[in-house]
């Protein structure tokens, strides 16, 4: 019972707070009589949901196939990458050192070089969701493999595993805890990646959709965008949680 | 210094070297040999003409993304740090507003950037106002991370010890918070500069995000490539400090 009250007052607090936000900025609209184009209400942007339902839906079906596409091949590729020079120790020191260093350069930049490289439609953006979305995979990957107690690997080499054994039956599983710290922060990466791209050069998108609707000044819609941006990209984090939970599960924790 | 120590330096210093040459021979041969067009990947020593050639224009540019960048994180690192004190003062204030905060770190923060430039204009301004607004939530978090992450019991002996609660403050938990706060900075610097090239390609007046999108839409691809290296400079000057400030502050305290 105590438990219950609790758990209710731990989540009462945030959702007033929340709530108390809203109404603040819905009160403070109406009462100075800020114009839409500079500060439109909660209730207005709720309006331009409903009124542009049709062509928000549409929208957010090429940004978010772009963003798992993005995000599922940044994974095969991290993931695959990461296997690789965990097999070799020469590799690894050869290049580990400059996937640190390509990942310290803010990789938004990249993104008129790709638009170059693969043209203005979605193979473009594919290309930098996928390349945002990679480096935390990569990185988080490689830490796991090399967190991997160090006598669970002798031991099992010592009991003639195979290198793909001890890597398959003991580093893998290990490395699951980093892997999904790297998916999580990817899954919100791979969304900004396609967003950035569409800003940039695109005739279809949320992020298209935004920036025209900045241009004709319909903040209004630009905020209802986001708003079901924010939706789809809380909804793709929630996925990877789940996905988190479903293998520890899985393996037995 | 062992031999077996020179043998690891060498190992960790010429490995990754030799690693950069095979990718800039790989670069160079497939640009040199006509594999991928030029116009796509201008070889290397293309790229360094450019720069040497353009590096007034491109110096000129790179102040006001560096200016706004340091600006922005400079604010940031400001509001994220006194705000995050501020709120850890009240557990339950804290408890209030942390899951909004959390939710606003995990949104695509990005999409905004039309919004800010409604609001501030198309100018220097705007950029630097969401190169803020991008760069402060990984420092309030790492704040509010850090000033939780003091083990209660230093807390209890300084307590019964009398100290005050600003004596606690600043002598045990600031201290135990100090690495997290770097940490958030360090995120909140790439941050930065992430915020001012977005509204740089957005607004495209001035800037290395400017000048890397107008070479793009002319195909100017060595301009593009030589406009990256003197932005990864910008970023990796102001990682630089942080790093540096990270050690001099550090070294403050395990010096008392």
């Amino acid at each position: 019972m105590m438990a219950l009250a609790e758990r209710l007052r731990a989540a009462v607090l945030p959702a007033a707070f929340a709530l108390g936000l809203l109404v603040l900025w819905q009160v403070l609209t109406m009462a100075f009589h800020y114009p839409k184009v500079v500060m439109p209400a909660p209730t207005d942007i709720l309006a331009a949901l409903i009124d542009n339902a049709g062509t928000i839906s549409r929208q957010a079906v090429p940004t978010m196939r772009d963003t798992l596409a993005g995000f599922l091949l940044a994974t095969i590729l991290g993931v695959g990458l990461a296997s690789l020079l965990s097999f070799s120790r020469t590799v690894r020191d050869a290049i580990y050192p400059l996937v640190i260093l390509l990942q310290l350069v803010p990789k938004i930049a990249w993104t008129p070089l790709f638009i170059v490289w693969a043209g203005i439609g979605w193979p473009s953006r594919l290309t930098i969701a996928t390349f945002i979305a990679f480096f935390p995979i990569f990185i988080s990957m490689m830490s796991g493999l090399e967190a991997t107690d160090r006598s669970l690997v002798r031991l099992s080499t010592s009991l003639t595993a195979t290198p793909w054994r001890t890597f398959w039956l003991v580093r893998l599983p290990a490395s699951m805890p980093y892997l999904f710290a790297g998916l999580k922060i990817a899954a919100t990466l791979a969304v900004i990646g396609a967003i950035v791209a569409e800003f940039i050069s695109s005739s279809e998108g949320l992020g298209f959709l935004i920036q025209k609707s900045a241009a004709l000044l319909q903040t209004d819609l630009i905020l209802a965008a986001i708003v079901v941006l924010c939706l789809l990209g809380l909804g793709f984090y929630g996925l990877v949680q789940a996905g988190e939970t479903a293998v520890r599960r899985w393996q037995g924790e | 210094m062992t031999a077996l120590d020179a043998k690891a330096t060498a190992r960790q210093v010429g490995l990754p070297a030799l690693g950069l040459m095979a990718l800039f021979a790989l670069w160079s041969g497939l640009s040199n040999s006509g594999l991928v067009k030029p116009r796509l990947l201008p070889p290397p020593e293309r790229v360094w003409q450019t720069l040497e050639r353009s590096i007034d224009l491109l110096l000129e540019q790179a102040m006001p993304t560096l200016g706004a960048a340091v600006a922005g994180i400079a604010a940031a690192a400001l509001l994220g740090i006194a705000l995050g004190i501020a709120v850890s003062f009240s557990h339950r204030l804290m408890r209030t507003i942390y899951p909004t905060i959390v939710f606003f770190q995990l949104i695509p923060k990005v999409a905004l950037a039309p919004v800010f430039l409604i609001w501030f204009g198309h100018g220097l301004a705007a950029n630097i106002i969401f190169s803020i607004f991008i760069a402060f939530f990984p420092v309030l978090v790492a704040t509010i991370a850090g000033l939780q992450a003091t083990p209660p019991t230093y807390e209890r002996l300084g307590q019964s010890l009398t100290m005050s609660p600003l004596r606690i403050f600043l002598g045990v938990k600031l201290p135990f918070a100090l690495p997290h706060i770097f940490s958030g900075l360090r995120i909140g610097v790439t941050f930065a500069v992430i915020g001012v090239v977005l509204g740089e390609f957005i607004t495209a007046q001035a800037g290395l995000g400017y000048i890397i999108l107008f070479s793009a839409n002319n195909f100017e691809t060595a301009l593009l490539l030589a406009a990256i290296v003197l932005l990864c400079a910008v970023g990796v000057l102001l990682f630089g400090f942080f790093i540096a400030l990270e050690a001099v502050v550090l070294r403050f305290y395990d010096s008392r």
